[in-house]
């Protein structure tokens, strides 16, 4: 069987124009690297998801009364369970947290970060607090970051729980539950203290939840609307 | 060329399994063999995902997106001749499917690359980019001609089949969009260059 002749277009000068303007989009230099190693990651958790459910994985690799797991775990539980569950458990105070003194906190707690001991987390669990944080839409790139481990803050008073998460490459995300949400987070750059130039962090909430990422911007997220009352 | 799934022009990789035998597939083989398109059409892949969505984030989504399903389902790819057109249709349908997820997540993209940011102004990217700005006027329906005549330089009858639409619909539109874009091309590119 014989492949049918493919029609041929016909392209005068101004066709020609128009295609060469199309093609003509920068490609940034570091593309290629961040697709190989997103599928690379993508790769390693289709294996470790191919054979048997996450909830069906976890419990194989437990200690059995190792309390640092039970801990880790209950983190991956928690944020498996999605942002529902967590925001019925918040105490409404009176006051409500400003911006200014989120922004505080969260620079107090990122610093906290730095002098903290970090608990590795096994693939299975990374790859269930990732998938997490995408079901819930934070992060849409969650496949090209390698999540290596976590860590719980000592929050401050407004901050019912802190967790921190180490994607690598600098990149830090804390996920603050507020007990008293701030309506709306500026995402600005300009007005986060701790941005550099190497560095970008932002901020972002959604009722009572507040994710800040600190690292380098070649991880993004959706910001989800602010519920409005 | 044979439509059949023959051997002889299957993969590129002469050990690679055939379409017939897709099962023995392994995870290492559809790595390398993603890997190569990969490195082969990023760039053009990219920049179809930019052309249509007009957002550099959102373009590297796409790319990422698009060979993930070309990993999953490449014994599909028969013809080494046809992965252009094969990976830029998956662009296509996966530009479709961000398009419904963003309606329905509601969500608004940060839009915080690094490179958005520092480089140039406003001014001097719509200078350099008057195509975009042309292309996101015109009504969707259109941009998606122009894109499939002028980028994937699929034939009339080709895009017809593909939206499911009369080729005279697609001659109109081409028409219709070719007209705004040679203005846009009269009016802003030719008096700055």
């Amino acid at each position: 069987m014989s492949e049918p002749i493919r029609e041929k277009n016909l392209y005068d000068e101004t066709d020609r124009h128009l295609m060469a303007a199309l093609q003509a989009v920068d490609v940034p230099t570091d593309v290629l690297s961040r697709l190989e190693r997103s599928l690379q990651v993508a790769l390693r958790e289709q294996e470790l998801l191919v054979s048997s459910s996450l909830a069906e994985q976890v419990p194989k690799v437990r200690p059995a009364d190792s309390t640092l797991w039970n801990r880790r775990n209950a983190i991956a539980a928690t944020l498996a369970a999605g942002v529902g569950g967590i925001v019925l458990g918040f105490r409404q105070l009176s006051q409500p947290l400003t911006q200014a003194q989120l922004v505080a906190r969260t620079q107090d707690l990122l610093d906290q970060v730095q002098r903290t001991q970090w608990q590795t987390l096994t693939d299975s669990e990374a790859v269930a607090i990732k998938r997490s944080l995408q079901n819930i839409g934070f992060l849409r790139q969650v496949r090209s970051v390698s999540l290596a481990r976590c860590i719980q803050l000592q929050p401050p008073r407004n901050i019912h729980r802190a967790t921190a998460y180490d994607f690598g490459g600098k990149l830090v995300l804390l996920d603050l539950i507020i007990e008293r949400g701030v309506q709306r987070i500026s995402h600005s750059l300009s007005e986060l203290p701790w941005s550099r130039s190497d560095t970008v962090a932002f901020a972002m909430s959604s009722e009572q939840r507040t994710l800040v990422f600190a690292g380098p911007a070649s991880i993004r997220a959706h910001i989800l609307p602010a519920q409005t009352t | 060329m044979n439509d059949d799934a023959g051997e002889g022009h299957l993969m590129v990789r002469a050990d690679a399994p055939t379409a017939d035998n897709a099962a023995i597939w392994t995870a290492e083989q559809r790595q390398t063999r993603t890997n190569q398109l990969l490195a082969i059409n990023f760039e053009v892949v990219f920049r179809y995902a930019y052309r249509l969505t007009g957002c550099h984030s959102s373009a590297e989504d796409i790319t990422q997106e698009v060979f993930l399903k070309a990993f999953k389902s490449i014994e599909q790819l028969r013809d080494p001749l046809a992965e252009r057109g094969w990976l830029l249709a998956i662009t296509r349908n996966e530009f479709a499917r961000w398009c419904r997820l963003a309606a329905t997540q509601r969500t608004t993209s940060t839009e915080n690359d690094v490179a958005d940011l520092v480089e140039g102004g406003e001014s001097d990217l719509e200078r350099r980019d008057w195509v975009q700005s042309a292309l996101e006027q015109l009504p969707p329906e259109f941009r998606s001609v122009v894109l499939m005549f002028y980028f994937e330089q699929l034939s009339y009858t080709e895009i017809a089949e593909s939206l499911s639409i009369p080729i005279g619909t697609v001659m109109s539109r081409l028409s219709r969009a070719k007209s705004q874009l040679k203005l846009c091309l009269d009016e802003i590119a030719l008096p700055q260059q």
